[in-house]
């Protein structure tokens, strides 16, 4: 039967999909290219260089805008979880910072910290290297 | 006589041999359980689904709860037979009667790839329930805790007055009257809701909020008057200490409809705060009523437990 590209995209997202063991063993690591911007409240602004695209040329270029920078504000729970990304803690190691800082459970922290380091990969500014 | 609530081991698990895994209990409509810190509620099930709560460790779902009212009393062992002959036939492994279940559990355990999974089921006689419980062990069986856990499960009484609510790190004693209209698990906020079937019935909110140091900007006095609906007006507000600690109350009210307006009814609002500063939590209640009266209390039985221990999320889950 012929495979429909919804069936492939769902086959690609369960071969991608890491069991819980995984991804707490995984170091995340951060974006070194990034500059930080420090806040007075704690939090920051953070930007991070962007690769202009090989089909970005004229004259699409001159339709299609290309930012240079991609620019993130990062509250101060946010910053702590992103400093805590430096490439030697694994995701356990992270939320269990978190939570013992925040007086949080293992799981409330695990929920919002795997959650927010998610949106962290999609932006570039972290990368979770997993072990086989 | 009122227990002290600021006591840490009422409503508590039962105290655990040195070594052993620290214990957590909790209570769900009725059904009382004791079980590892370190499994953590994953599923709670709310007020118009069956009852079920599942516990997660870390890496995997370690403990799923069922039950349901029968009229009549089930044959457990041939509800068990019947489950054990449909699983061997999907899973082609050899599935063995649970030894020395503690009474009046009845039981079966499978050989798992990566461990054993443990099939059990009793029946409360009083409340004629039905509780089915899966254990998974992922690596070997902890026959000393699965014990332990079984052991733990207690039905309330059937007119059990108030009654104890407790999961999620919230503790409350309400009358039984009140029944659990929502319940909400977001990130670091636990959110009760709390109704009688009566008409213009009272209702209740109880909510628990993690973090107070990143989203408390001003005073606590100053966010509770920022929760305050915008149609309701200021009827008093002032200091209340609860558990031991500084808090703030406030009463408000608000017109109904033109109808019921006429006839002396408005919608008034009664909300209470604390922040627990041994958990890190703020406590939020909130009783909302339309009646006559300008003025409203909590109900008497209503008791909102704070200072638990904060759990030490580096040790190991067993």
């Amino acid at each position: 039967m012929k495979r429909s590209r919804r069936d492939n995209r769902a086959s690609a997202k369960a071969k991608t999909a890491y069991p819980a063991e995984q991804l707490l063993a995984a170091v995340a690591y951060r974006n070194e290219a990034m500059e930080v911007h420090d806040f007075r409240d704690g939090g920051c602004r953070v930007r991070v260089p962007l690769n202009r695209p090989k089909w970005l040329v004229p004259p699409i270029s001159w339709i299609i805008p290309f930012s240079s920078h991609r620019q993130v504000e990062l509250d101060a729970p946010g910053r702590e979880v992103l400093e805590l990304c430096d490439g030697r803690r694994t995701v356990e190691e992270i939320i269990e910072k978190f939570a013992a800082v925040h007086k949080l459970t293992f799981r409330e922290a695990q929920l919002s910290v795997t959650t927010f380091l998610k949106q962290l990969t999609q932006r570039g500014l972290v990368a979770i290297v997993g072990t086989k | 006589m009122r227990r002290s609530a600021t006591d840490p081991t009422h409503h508590g698990a039962a105290p655990h041999p040195p070594g052993a895994a620290r214990m957590d209990r909790t209570c769900w409509r009725g059904l009382a359980l004791d079980h590892p810190a370190a499994w953590e509620l994953a599923r709670i099930s709310g007020p118009n689904e069956p009852a079920r709560l599942t516990f997660s460790d870390r890496r995997y779902h370690r403990l799923d709860v069922k039950w349901l009212q029968l009229t009549r009393k089930p044959n457990l062992d041939g509800m068990l037979d019947k489950h054990r002959r449909r699983t061997s036939k999907q899973t082609r492994t050899e599935i063995r009667d649970l030894p020395n279940p503690p009474d009046p559990w009845h039981g079966i355990v499978r050989d798992a790839p990566d461990g054993q999974v443990v099939h059990v089921a009793r029946f409360f006689n009083d409340r004629r329930w039905l509780v089915e419980a899966v254990l998974i062990w992922p690596d070997t069986r902890d026959d000393a805790l699965q014990r332990r856990v079984l052991e733990s499960f207690e039905a309330e009484a059937r007119d059990a007055d108030p009654r104890l609510w407790q999961a999620m790190g919230l503790s409350i004693t309400l009358d039984r009257q009140f029944g659990l209209h929502e319940c909400r698990a977001d990130v670091g906020r636990v959110t009760w809701e709390f109704q009688t079937s009566e008409r213009r019935s009272p209702e209740l909110t109880v909510e628990r909020l993690a973090m107070p140091e990143h989203w408390l900007d001003g005073s606590l006095r100053d966010w509770l008057r920022g929760q305050k609906p915008e149609d309701h007006r200021l009827a008093r507000e002032g200091l209340v200490h609860v558990n031991g600690h500084r808090g703030y109350e406030l009463l408000s009210w608000a017109k109904v409809t033109p109808i019921a307006s006429l006839r002396g009814y408005k919608r008034v609002r009664y909300e209470q705060a604390w922040q627990c500063p041994s958990e890190g939590r703020v406590y939020h209640i909130v009783l909302t009523q339309i009646r006559r009266q300008a003025e409203l209390t909590l109900p008497g039985a209503l008791e909102v437990r704070c200072c638990r221990d904060v759990p030490d999320v580096v040790t190991s889950a067993p």
